[in-house]
């Protein structure tokens, strides 16, 4: 029933400026002429129906304000003003329509930037308590900040104990899993092993089940109401029931808990008990990753107490890790890390290595805030403009006025409620796009935002406040002008007051200069992101797809089965398991090469045979692995140019050399190849040293390199083989390259956002500058015609009245060409491989406004110059 | 001043709140306006005409009939007055006095 009825707002609207009198009866008719509609026509137009209605409702005949209202002077006036703000509007058709849409643009954006800013911030804001909550982080003690998100299992248990003030700590050890309940199987990613103390720290609303004791026992698991609704169709009844694990545990649900807000900066669906690592079947997760303050698995969090100092806290622990390791480890870990603890919420605008998801960039946050008062700006200065130049149409109106005894503060009031007016009209309008776009928006962008809720609440009251300034301070600058003028001089006919026009030229240039340096940072960040996906990676991740093993363990004894069936189909030309793909974050592991005095950690991935033929990797010196040498599978490294120049070698030096696989002198082995470089993540970062050895308990992806131009045909054929092979592990995979390529997501979110942006800035500063010749044009009517009738021709005029703004636009092109550099340099510095050379663009991207600039002033001034002298200058 | 004169729509709808006795409501009125002439009109012009009739004083009204559909809220259930019926007679008698004046020959033979 709820559902059917109109929408709230409109009817608490109409009850609102109703008449109390009538409003009863006149919603009651609307509501019943709504169902109708409804039932003829459909919701949606019975929807717009209503609304169109309702708004006929607003006749001054059953508004509560007029009928209530005490008919004294100011009131009187206030309608007066009101009307006569009407009345020139709908005068002045086209500027009224410029000064309504570049304003209404410029709210747009504002209203999107300002939206988007709030959302960001909100970050993991909801939990009680939630200034309380830190994280656990790792960073460099000479540095002295936090870097690594990510932390190890065993510290959060000792600096609980050790550390008064920690209230209760709680570990995330993410863990995708295959869970199945009868025959229906799904692949978790966000399935995490965690504290029972977990709901302390993040609050929940349990739909069933304790807080406080669902995750005591092993074997036991939280998950939430989407994924209940998901399995069992239903939130009820949902606990003591047993999900299967990977095929082979079997976890009971002790409680259903509210899905984790869109903004948090990680989410999770499945909560498994920390008490069942013990009996799990992955061999790394339940020895060392479990007990090692070095190896790096967990997202550690703390919520503090009251009356704790976290600034003291965070000294306190720096260098507990010291303590809490016997000298000898301390040194072989090496790095000197230190722990720090970051509040939750600064993650998601202040993310480290390591992060689970895309997070936030303050300072993409930082400039489009900026853009945002300056698109705001922008769109004001129309109105400034315009009505400044139209004040001397308005001045024969002031001069009678003031005659008829209008004080001066009663002119500005009017003039002022005119801009105010139509700014309003311009937010009703802007908003309006807003409801109608944000959709678009949300899919465009991957965000999520709303309009009409609580939390917004604030922006839009925060935008109203802006463009309620807006409309006062553009309104001001108009206001004092025109009601300065003095009624004799008015009357008398010397009205070509030139006032204002210095700075009306100052507006345009800044709307101009503006302009430029926006689009040529919309084209530097673009180019920048093909460059970065046009660049030669010297690894192929063209045509392989990646087959997740999610926890299947039986992959690693069966893999050399399955490629084997894979490999004689002709649709595959190689296939192979390895820990990472390009695109994935490398994990270190402390290593010795000949020569070295201490342990260091090198970025170290576990690969398999045919790895370096199936990503189309090219040895310098050496051989690759061969499956046939035994000694191969542990003791053998191949390293990139880039490890073996840090090592002081060639190529052909390195290989041969000892290499010291975890640093204790246990597993002693050699080089047996150099790689030539390759850029496995994206080129923001520089290539690093990089170390590959066979390691086949690392092992969670598998490579296919498909051969031949039919890719769906190949992934259909290499799906019938994985089933016939691993009938109860789902088949579920992705291409190498878009995984790739994901890195450059926010770079294009951020490129696309400034594109929308500048497209506004340039659509609204245009408007400005078509208002202005349009004014312009019409007041040297007569000159032009002048001239004409002594003979210039179109061009002659075309040059005269075109030259004073190609003054501005070379002015605003000097000023807009070392500012535009200024961004390209900042921004680009966070890139380790830049795009060539940007002068071009910087030289280049002013003359897209320049065109348009050109046309509107060329097609206007054109349009006047071909006026009949005769009918201009008869009146003279 | 307020005219005592009825205008067509004024009339039209005073008409309808005739037809439709103890049932005549906005949304009621509205519809038998249009039942007869075959033009739309919107709800607010059929409200605004009822209440302005109601001002002359041809029309009274009082609230009652509140249904499900309408979420509750009252009707404004109109009424002619004897002002209203008398000023309905006049406006017809004055037409019919009008048409008595159209020379036969003019009408009926179809000269126009």
């Amino acid at each position: 029933m709820k559902k059917d009825e109109p929408p709230k707002w409109i009817t608490r609207l109409i009850e609102w400026y109703c008449h109390p009198d009538y409003s009863k009866e006149i919603v009651g008719d609307l509501q019943e002429l709504f169902f109708k509609w409804k039932s003829e026509k459909g919701p949606l137009r019975a929807n717009i129906l209503y609304a169109f209605n309702a708004l006929l409702f607003a006749r001054t005949y059953n508004s509560r304000f007029l009928q209530n209202s005490s008919r004294s002077n100011h009131v009187m006036m206030l309608r007066n003003y009101f009307f006569v703000s009407v009345r020139v509007l709908m005068k002045n058709k086209v500027t009224s329509a410029i000064n309504i849409l570049g304003l209404s643009l410029g709210l747009l954006g504002f209203t999107y930037i300002a939206m988007f800013i709030a959302r960001e911030q909100s970050f993991d804001q909801h939990h009680q308590d939630h200034e309380d909550v830190y994280r656990l982080v790792l960073g460099p003690l000479d540095q002295n900040i936090g870097k690594y998100a990510i932390t190890g299992a065993a510290m959060a248990p000792s600096l609980h104990r050790e550390y008064p003030g920690i209230r209760s700590f709680t570990r995330f050890r993410r863990f995708p899993s295959l869970v199945s309940r009868d025959d229906q199987m799904f692949y978790e990613n966000e399935f995490y092993f965690t504290d029972s103390s977990v709901f302390d720290v993040f609050t929940h609303k349990f739909l069933e089940g304790d807080a406080k004791e669902a995750l005591k026992e092993p074997n036991s698991l939280v998950i939430t109401e989407s994924r209940a609704l998901r399995i069992f169709g239903s939130s009820k009844n949902i606990v003591g029931k047993t999900l299967t694990i990977d095929n082979q545990l079997n976890y009971v649900i002790t409680g259903v808990i509210d899905d984790v807000e869109d903004n948090s900066h990680f989410k999770y669906h499945y909560l498994a008990s920390i008490a069942s690592i013990p009996t799990h079947h992955n061999e790394p997760l339940r020895t060392y990753q479990m007990t090692s303050w070095y190896a790096h698995y967990f997202y550690t969090f703390f919520r503090l107490e009251k009356n704790v100092d976290p600034m003291q806290l965070d000294q306190q622990i720096r260098s507990a890790a010291k303590y809490h390791s016997d000298p000898d480890n301390y040194e072989l870990y090496g790095t000197n890390m230190g722990l720090f603890l970051q509040p939750l919420s600064e993650i998601h605008l202040d993310p480290l290595w390591g992060e689970i998801k895309q997070q936030g960039n303050k300072d993409t946050l930082s400039i489009l805030g900026i853009i945002a008062i300056v698109i705001l700006v922008l769109g004001t200065f129309n109105y400034t403009n315009l009505t400044t130049a139209q004040s001397i149409k308005r001045s024969k109106e002031v001069g009678l006025r003031k005659t008829l005894g209008a004080a001066k503060a009663q002119l500005i009031h009017q003039f002022i409620i005119e801009s105010v007016l139509i700014t309003l009209v311009s937010l009703g309008i802007a908003i309006s796009i807003v409801q109608l776009t944000i959709p678009y928006f949300n899919s465009h962008f991957n965000s999520q935002l709303a309009i009409w809720t609580i939390e917004t609440l604030p922006i839009l009251v925060f935008v109203f406040v802006c463009s309620l300034a807006a409309g006062l301070i553009g309104g001001m600058y108009p206001a004092f002008i025109i009601s300065s003028y003095k009624p004799t001089a008015i009357f008398r006919g010397i009205e070509k007051s030139r006032k204002g026009i210095s700075f009306r030229k100052l507006i345009v240039l800044a709307q101009f200069a503006i302009s430029m340096i926006l689009i040529s940072s919309t084209v530097i960040i673009y180019q920048q992101v093909a460059f970065m996906k046009n660049t030669e990676l010297g690894i192929d991740t063209e045509q392989i797809m990646v087959i997740p093993t999610n926890g299947n363990s039986s992959i690693n004894s069966t893999f050399e089965l399955l490629k084997e069936r894979l490999e004689q189909m002709p649709e595959v030309a190689q296939a192979t398991i390895a820990e990472l793909t390009p695109g994935d974050l490398f994990g270190g592991i402390i290593a010795r090469f000949e020569g070295m005095d201490k342990n260091r950690s090198f970025p170290t991935t576990g690969v398999s045979f045919d790895y370096m033929k199936t990503f189309g990797l090219k040895l310098l010196a050496g051989r690759d692995f061969d499956v046939t040498i035994t000694s191969d599978s542990t003791e053998r490294a191949i390293i990139n140019e880039t490890l073996a120049k840090q090592l002081g070698w060639t190529p052909d030096e390195a290989i041969g050399k000892s290499y010291d696989f975890g640093g204790d002198n246990v597993t002693p082995g050699r080089v047996i190849g150099v790689m030539e470089d390759y850029h496995f993540n994206s080129l923001k970062s520089p290539i690093f040293p990089i170390v590959l050895t066979i390691r086949p308990d690392f092992f969670d992806k598998i490579s296919i390199r498909l051969a031949g131009g039919n890719v769906a045909d190949g992934v259909e054929k290499v799906k019938e083989i994985w089933q016939g092979q691993y009938p109860n592990w789902p088949f579920e995979y992705y291409f190498a390259d878009d995984h790739f390529y994901k890195e450059y997501e926010a770079e294009q979110k951020f490129g696309g956002l400034i594109f929308s942006f500048s497209l506004m800035a340039l659509v609204i500063g245009s408007f400005g500058l078509l208002g202005i010749v349009l004014i312009d044009t019409r007041h040297r009517l007569k000159e032009i015609c002048i001239r004409k009738a002594l003979g210039a021709g179109i061009s002659n005029i075309l040059k005269v009245l075109s030259k004073e703004y190609l003054k501005i636009i070379t002015v605003s092109i000097a000023i807009s060409i070392p500012l535009s550099a200024l961004f390209a340099r900042n921004w680009l510095q966070d890139f380790a491989y830049q795009m060539k050379s940007y002068t071009w663009i910087i030289l280049c991207a002013p003359f897209i406004v320049v065109l348009v600039a050109l046309v509107t002033v060329i097609v206007l001034s054109v349009n006047a110059a071909k006026v009949n002298p005769v009918e201009i200058l008869r009146d003279e | 001043m307020k005219g005592t004169s009825l205008g067509e729509f004024e009339e039209l709808c005073l008409l309808a709140v005739g037809i439709l006795q103890e049932d005549a409501y906005g949304v009621s009125v509205k519809e038998e306006v249009e039942k007869h002439t075959g033009r739309k009109s919107t709800l607010s012009t059929i409200h605004s005409t009822l209440i302005r009739l109601e001002k002359k004083g041809f029309l009274e009204s009082r609230m009652g009939g509140a249904t499900e559909l309408r979420g509750g809220r009252t009707k404004r259930i109109f009424r002619i007055t004897s002002l209203g019926k008398k000023s309905m007679n006049e406006a017809r008698e004055l037409r019919s006095r009008m048409w008595d004046h159209i020379p036969k020959i003019l009408w009926e033979g179809g000269a126009v």
